[in-house]
């Protein structure tokens, strides 16, 4: 009986296997259903001469409405329904459910990628994840999609002087993945709208460096001109502590996270060029624009520490700074009791808003300050062919991706352009005496009064989805950002009015601290190899060591924190990165001189 | 009887000590209070410990102009109520099963709940997978479904119903009764102590839960409270994805990126003051319930 019955369960498991595989084999796995529709798709395309045959018109694809779920992280995302989303729906019949993170952005990455329950359109931080999404098999290629539906996307993408993205990101087969946003693309014969390589280039608003800034107008009341370097610092420093010689007062300040920052600001003052991912926190540096090395490796940064140690011992530094949180420090600095700090210019931002808010602080105002070590005789900020820092991909989830490209195609027209970067005329932008789009004072004062005007109102949506021109076709800004308004007097900060007309005025300092070299960065190393898991292990050492050297007894102390943190991170395997970041430029290079 | 120079000390020593631990548990309270209403701009330059500087209500305005907080708590309250009476219940009815070891299922469900005891809950993956399969992804069940038994409550509960007197049991037998009436009749009504115990304990990890409204929702009409101050907490902590847009938008002081920190701490006192407000209601039956359980386990 028991042998019997064992018969008829291998008969049966047998058959079951069977069937399964048959099933298996004739199944089309749903990527690649949407593989054969792209192809077809593609035929279709090569056989239209035009390429526009067929392909319906935006207000016929109006009148058949579509959501497209896309997943954009972060804690609290624009929301689909927003009055410029809803506006864009109404025009196209394209809308968006938009989805966030809660700021847990990786574990909903993984989740979606482990139970392949994608969202239509999942934005990527192209330091995590994405090189597990690029192999999953579940991304469709976008080149066939915008050359057949967005040709204008993807001719702005790939010209020369916007990086020649597509070619770029193309994979060894000539399939495309991913388009970053975060750029803003020029057309031919437009000029940038900052033209940070222009000689004679004056940066209008506070930059995006990473330096010494100083509260203005007690700079100038306690040292009366600009600060150059350490040394001018210092006795700055002392200065102020001498005019400010209660504990409420800080000479400088800083929090336990800002160790990246200052690093970075410490090697351009060392003449190091210092590259990223994104633009945010330094991670690799260059003397020669030939070897790379781990930023937290070069030998000039270990006086800079004993610099700020020696602050610290002095009761220049503030005493909590190196143990205290972000928030700590932002609160410090926004209180305007903060003489400088040497950092990364978010800080900035929000301290100088809080200044001017405030009827007993609006005259002050942080600036940027240059500096230079003895010897050196250049000072590099910023690499700005950056191209962004999160990737746009679609899965194989996405209902219709030609619906999707058609409406990258219309968001590239004026009419897209003008609503995605101004929003609805009279409510969120008025048009001027000379017929050009601005913003009213009143407008002006609207947004000013609610900190998340441009979010309830879905304002500027699509620019961290993908790269947006920076200009409509007849030549005016694509974003409120470049209203005549901000240039007029009234429209400006009124503090920089003044330092503008002081000894410490700024604005020309930077002259020729930027440059481009696309060779150098968009290096991304996958997130499982040992060369990113020794960096990610340096990384998590850094503000720690920082912390510890500004704290530390003597400088003997400080040489041995910087050497025994050096050790870790070498015998973590930095160097197998370095090499990495090495060959890959090299390779860059060498496949250009071909 | 006169007490002891030592025991005087002791007294002394131990109130002091109290005094300091209460009013580390207390302060928060009030530093939060303070700064939710002081004038938000104000807030952000610090410096605010015991006392409003700039007293206003204008954070609190902000927070319940909020339609999504409306919506939101009443997802909240809806959770926290249906998911403490289910769990109470099914907890209940699982741990008496527990002091029956004549019935049939008694062994197996054994073997079921110190398998399940000893691998946990799974890793967040296989959960999910496992509640997609069981349709309860964006739905409200996913609130109520996977806590409806609690293997801790049920330890609790049969602790508890071993050291009634079983001559009740065998009495209301004689006199006709199913197990179905002993249990609701006899058994649930001499456990208030312990019902208000676990009720607490079940409220509290409902109305505090907002991890899986992150992992397994993705619907705005399901957004909890506590979700959405965990997004405002987080807004002003994700500083690391700052775009060149951003910036600009930023310049032109068209977005912030964090609310200001006296609209989040407005948030945390008008999430956190209804969970606080059960404790003194329950903390009789709460002491009971707990030393119960310890002294005859």
């Amino acid at each position: 009986m028991v042998k019997e019955f064992r018969k008829f369960l291998v008969i049966i498991l047998t058959a079951a296997l069977l069937l399964s595989l048959l099933a298996g084999c004739g199944a089309k796995t749903e990527n690649e259903s949407v593989q054969e529709e792209q192809s077809s798709n593609e035929q279709q395309g090569e056989g239209s001469a035009s390429g526009t045959e067929g392909i319906p018109s935006i207000a016929e694809d109006a009148k058949n409405p579509i959501t497209f779920s896309i997943f954009v992280g972060g804690a609290n995302p624009m929301k689909g329904d927003a009055p410029i989303l809803a506006e864009m729906a109404k025009r196209t019949g394209v809308s968006f459910d938009i989805r966030g993170s809660g700021g847990q952005d990786s574990e909903i990455l993984s989740i979606m990628l482990a139970s392949k329950d994608y969202t239509d359109i999942v934005m990527l931080p192209r330091d995590n994840l994405f090189y597990r999404y690029l192999s999953s098999g579940d991304l469709i290629d976008l080149k066939p999609l915008l050359q057949k539906y967005a040709p204008t996307v993807y001719k702005l993408y790939n010209l020369p002087q916007n990086g020649s993205l597509i070619d770029r990101f193309s994979n060894e087969e000539g399939k495309l993945y991913y388009l970053t946003q975060d750029l803003e693309l020029l057309r031919e014969g437009e000029e940038p709208v900052e033209n940070l390589e222009a000689s004679d280039y004056e940066q209008v608003w506070l930059p995006w460096h990473r330096v010494l800034y100083v509260l203005y107008p007690e700079v100038e009341e306690v040292y009366g001109k600009k600060i150059t370097n350490l040394d001018e610092l210092y006795d700055a420093l002392v200065a102020y502590k001498e005019k400010y010689p209660d504990n409420d007062h800080y000479a400088m300040s800083m929090s336990s996270t800002m160790g990246g920052h200052m690093i970075w600001a410490a090697l351009s003052m060392y003449g190091y060029k210092v590259l990223s991912h994104g633009i945010y926190g330094g991670v690799y540096a260059t003397k020669d624009g030939q070897n790379y090395m781990y930023v937290f490796k070069a030998p000039e940064l270990l006086e800079f520490f004993k610099f700020l140690n020696k602050l610290y011992r002095e009761g220049l530094m503030d005493p909590e700074g190196p143990i205290q949180t972000h928030d700590q420090f932002q609160q410090k600095m926004n209180s305007g009791k903060v003489f400088s700090m040497i950092g990364n210019w978010d800080v900035i931002y929000t301290a100088n808003d809080s200044l001017l808010r405030d009827e007993s602080t609006k005259d002050k105002i942080y600036i940027p300050q240059k500096l230079m070590a003895p010897g050196v005789t250049q000072h590099w900020q910023y690499n700005y062919a950056y191209t962004g820092n999160n990737a746009m991909v679609v899965t194989n989830k996405c209902p219709d991706p030609a619906r999707l490209f058609r409406f990258f195609e219309w968001l590239y027209s004026d009419e897209g352009l003008v609503l995605n970067g101004w929003g609805i005329e009279g409510e969120d932008y008025i048009i001027n005496s000379e017929g050009k789009r601005d913003i009213s004072p009143e407008i002006d004062q609207q947004m000013q009064a609610d900190p998340e005007y441009g979010w309830k109102r879905g304002l500027q949506f699509f620019q961290g989805v993908i790269n947006i021109p920076a200009y409509t076709t007849d030549g005016q800004g694509a974003n409120n950002w470049m209203a005549p308004y901000y240039k007029s007097e009234e429209g400006k900060d009124p503090r920089d009015l003044k330092v503008r007309q002081s000894p410490l005025n700024w604005h020309n300092d930077w002259v020729g601290t930027f440059y481009k070299d696309y060779d150098e960065v968009d290096i991304y190393v996958d997130a499982e190899s040992p060369e990113a898991m020794a960096l990610a292990q340096a990384q998590a050492l850094i503000d720690d060591a920082v912390s510890k050297m500004v704290l530390a007894e003597s400088e003997v102390e400080v040489e041995q924190i910087y050497q025994e943190t050096l050790q870790q991170m070498e015998t973590n395997g930095i160097a197998l990165w370095e090499k990495y970041i090495n060959d890959t430029i090299a390779s860059r290079r060498s496949n250009n001189n071909q | 009887m006169k007490k002891s120079l030592g025991e005087k000390i002791f007294d002394w020593v131990n109130g002091v000590l109290l005094t300091v631990m209460a009013a580390s548990m207390v302060y928060p309270f009030i530093y939060v209070l303070a700064i939710s209403l002081n004038e938000a701009a104000d807030s952000n330059r610090g410096g605010i410990f015991f006392l409003p500087r700039k007293f206003t209500l204008d954070s609190y305005r902000i927070v319940f102009e909020n339609n999504d907080l409306v919506n939101a708590a009443l997802v909240s309250v809806g959770r926290t109520v249906i998911g403490t009476v289910l769990t109470v219940l099914c907890s209940a009815m699982f741990a008496y099963v527990f002091t029956k070891p004549e019935y049939i299922i008694y062994k197996p469900m054994k073997v079921i709940f110190f398998m399940a005891m000893f691998l946990g809950g799974g890793a967040l993956i296989p959960v999910y997978m496992l509640y997609r399969s069981l349709g309860l992804l964006n739905s409200f069940a996913v609130y109520i479904i996977p806590y409806l038994v609690n293997l801790w409550f049920v330890i609790l509960f049969r602790t508890y119903y071993i050291q009634l007197p079983k001559a009740l049991e065998e009495a209301a037998l004689i006199d006709g009764a199913n197990e179905l009436r002993i249990f609701f009749t006899i058994i649930l009504p001499l456990s208030t102590p312990m019902i208000a115990t676990i009720a607490l304990f079940a409220a509290v990890d409902q109305w505090n839960s907002w991890r899986d409204t992150l992992f397994f929702t993705s619907k705005e009409s399901l957004k909890t409270l506590q979700f959405v101050m965990m997004e405002v907490m987080q807004k002003a902590q994700a500083r690391t994805m700052i775009t060149r847009a951003a910036m600009k938008m930023q310049r032109i002081r068209q977005v912030q990126t964090a609310d200001p920190v006296s609209v989040r701490m407005a948030i945390t006192i008008v999430t956190t003051v209804p969970i606080v407000c059960v404790y003194p209601f329950l903390q009789k039956y709460f002491i009971k319930g707990m030393l119960v359980g310890s002294m005859k386990g």
